[in-house]
């Protein structure tokens, strides 16, 4: 057999094969291990991470932002005694709305 | 910072549209390639399995790559896995082999089941009972031949003429050289040309 005899039989090999498929349990089950498959991969955190990985320079900015934020909220979240004092300042300015709408009726 | 966030959203889309992509790439291929594994391990659920773990690695390792490399990378995959199936049931076999000479000697050469459905042809008017079991006599002696065969040779005449690539990429995914390939080609086809002729079967 030549090169192209070859070819000849294995396309003759080919639509004799191809006379039959995978049965549908098999199709259904290939299907479903294709769901798996696509599922354990899908594009979530993983994909994020990717992209950091991908940009260093883009993940040193947004942590640094991240931190900063954290610092600045950090220290309005412990401080009671300065909650406190808003809490004062405004009952007081709600209390003087109040007496001034009362007084103007 | 907006623009940060846009940036993963955009990302995400992209990511998600290219898995679409994926989803119905492997939708394509999934049958050929689980006939493909088939005939190398003559198991249904072990065919079933390689495909899965074919199709794990590729979504999880190569989703990323350009959707023209994914039918090369695929079939590459799917050889390595199916040789490394038969690599390990070999020495499972060789085990097990082993310890049953000790037991009842039960025959290990069951016929393997059939998962196979007959696709009815046109051709088969009215319905031709007798040429559709010869048909599917044929197809199954065509696949015990091409099992029969040296594991590269069957690599070589799969990837060759069920999956119809040319020399180049079989040899691609083969790893080795064109030369190899066509080689491999030649003894498979004449192997299995000779095989199925012993057995009177003609195509």
């Amino acid at each position: 057999m030549n090169e192209q005899q070859q070819q000849q039989w294995g396309a003759q090999v080919k639509a004799a094969l191809s006379q039959a498929q995978p049965d549908a349990r098999v199709r259904q089950q290939l299907a479903l291990a294709r769901q798996t498959a696509l599922r354990n991969s899908s594009p979530s955190a993983n994909h994020v991470l990717v992209w950091l990985e991908q940009r260093p320079l883009m993940a040193v900015i947004a942590s640094g932002v991240l931190l900063a934020a954290l610092l600045l909220a950090w220290p309005r979240a412990s401080q009671p005694q300065q909650s406190e004092q808003y809490a004062d300042l405004t009952e007081q300015v709600v209390d003087d709305v109040l007496y001034e709408s009362l007084s103007d009726s | 910072m907006q623009l940060g966030l846009g940036q993963v959203d955009w990302l995400w889309l992209r990511a998600k549209g290219k898995m679409d992509d994926l989803a119905q790439f492997l939708a394509q291929v999934e049958q050929r390639a689980w006939r493909q594994a088939w005939v190398a391990v003559r198991e249904r659920e072990a065919a079933l399995d390689i495909v899965q773990d074919a199709m794990l690695k590729l979504s999880t390792h190569y989703a990323d790559k350009p959707a023209a490399e994914w039918p090369l990378l695929f079939q590459r995959i799917l050889q390595n896995t199916i040789r490394d199936y038969q690599r390990r049931s070999k020495v499972r076999h060789f085990w097990v082999s082993l310890f049953s000479s000790f037991g009842s000697g039960s025959s290990s050469d069951d016929e393997p089941d059939d998962p196979l459905e007959y696709i009815a042809d046109s051709s088969f008017s009215g319905g031709d009972v007798e040429q559709i079991a010869s048909s599917q006599q044929r197809m199954a002696l065509i696949e015990q031949g091409l099992a029969q065969l040296p594991a590269r040779q069957r690599e070589a005449f799969m990837l060759r003429y069920w999956e119809e690539m040319d020399v180049a990429e079989t040899a691609q995914v083969m790893g080795c050289s064109e030369g190899s390939v066509k080689t491999h080609c030649s003894r498979a086809c004449h192997s299995l040309a000779k095989w199925l002729a012993e057995r009177g079967v003609s195509l």
